[in-house]
């Protein structure tokens, strides 16, 4: 972490220290964008230690551990517990977050209740038909296991941002996520000559394979459709499947 | 091809469209002015420099579309050449795919004229070369030079 929250501590006296339990950390949030507070939350869960900076109330920039932004705020979030110290008057020069505090928290939660969904349907048992990718993490597993009964999903890797497969790095699944984060990338550059931003979601069509991949904000989704398959078939059911259910 | 590009672009919901050869040069284009030839040029670069990359992990592309926040953008391949098209995100595209049937096997007739008038050797008429008739008919007042 490039900012050492326990110097800052020692620096700014000014402020209070208090429990997460009870109180929970998007609470601690909404009171003070509502109060329009400036300065930083440093929040300390195990060995790990958050920062979260406000300025009148907008939160504008976040860290833990080596991320920062969106994704260290998100991480902060999806803490169970922890201790947080109020920090008002404590600024920063990075500005890293442009969302409005009410955005944050709302995927924030979403997120939390996805990796909750994903935890639990990878404790249940598979009803279906092995996916061959036991070896996975729970949220990448998870998502095989629903794509996998749909007809015509052959396989299906869960990839980080820089391409990276979640959970098992088998080679079908490395290669799988080669060609997600490929066709993404061409999405992103051609969508930024045309100026219509990043790709959210891609179809590829071809003779013996197809592809789809779907972006999240920290992941991408690539599926390899089989290429007998109605890709806009096996598209729809993989978005009834991913949707969460009411 | 500026034709049946139109054709295509009177699909609702279809912004621009424009046809790149393999190597990404531009062959033709139908966009609102606002879009430069300069920005068909670099996306035409792009498919091609990805194009080997998205053959190996299809067997042989047919189609990609990519959709976006506010638009979507869809590339059909053609022998040698790609079709890319702007759409809004509303474009129906069950209408699209039946138009571009259509106008591709149009585009793949004129696209291969377009290319072998492009390879073939440029044929240059010999210049005219001036006789000099020694004796010029009567009342003639041209074909030759007059010593």
């Amino acid at each position: 972490m490039n900012f050492a929250a326990d110097e800052l501590l020692a620096e700014n006296p000014e402020g209070f220290e208090g429990a997460v339990a009870g109180l929970t950390l998007p609470d601690v949030i909404q009171m003070n964008a509502l109060n329009r507070f400036s300065g930083c939350i440093t929040v300390h869960f195990r060995q790990r230690t958050g920062v979260i900076f406000f300025r009148d109330g907008e939160i504008i920039h976040a860290e833990q551990g080596e991320k920062t932004g969106e994704t260290a705020f998100y991480e902060i979030l999806q803490w169970p517990g922890g201790k947080f110290n109020l920090q008002p008057k404590v600024t920063t020069t990075s500005c890293t977050i442009r969302e409005g505090w009410r955005y944050l928290l709302m995927e924030a939660c979403r997120l939390l209740d996805e990796q909750r969904n994903q935890s639990q349907s990878a404790r249940q048992p598979a009803e279906g038909p092995a996916s061959g990718n036991a070896g996975g993490n729970g949220m990448s597993s998870s998502i095989s296991d629903r794509l996998s009964h749909i007809p015509g999903v052959a396989h299906a890797v869960l990839l980080s941002k820089d391409g990276a497969p979640v959970g098992d790095e088998s080679y079908q699944r490395e290669s799988l996520a080669a060609q997600a984060i490929y066709v993404a990338m061409l999405g992103d550059r051609i969508g930024g000559i045309f100026g219509v931003g990043e790709v959210k979601a891609a179809a590829l069509s071809g003779k013996s394979q197809q592809l789809l991949v779907f972006e999240s904000k920290s992941h991408y989704l690539g599926i390899a459709v089989s290429g007998e398959s109605q890709l806009g078939a096996v598209e729809a059911e993989v978005r009834k499947a991913l949707s969460p259910k009411k | 091809m500026q034709a049946v590009l139109a054709q295509i672009n009177a699909v609702p919901g279809i912004i621009g469209s424009m046809l790149c050869e393999e190597d990404g040069r531009l062959a033709a284009q139908l966009f609102p002015p606002l879009f430069d030839a300069s920005m068909m040029t670099e996306a035409g670069l792009a498919l091609a420099d990805s194009a080997l990359g998205l053959q190996s992990a299809t067997g042989a592309l047919e189609m990609i579309d990519m959709r976006y926040n506010d638009a979507r953008i869809v590339v059909r391949t053609m022998p040698q050449s790609f079709l890319v098209l702007l759409c809004t995100k509303a474009v129906n595209m069950q209408l699209l795919s039946i138009s571009l049937n259509v106008a591709v096997k149009k585009l793949e007739k004129q696209f291969s004229a377009y290319k072998m008038s492009a390879e073939a050797p440029a044929v240059t008429e010999p210049e005219p070369v001036g006789v000099a008739h020694p004796f010029p008919a009567a009342g003639s007042r041209s074909g030759g030079a007059s010593s």
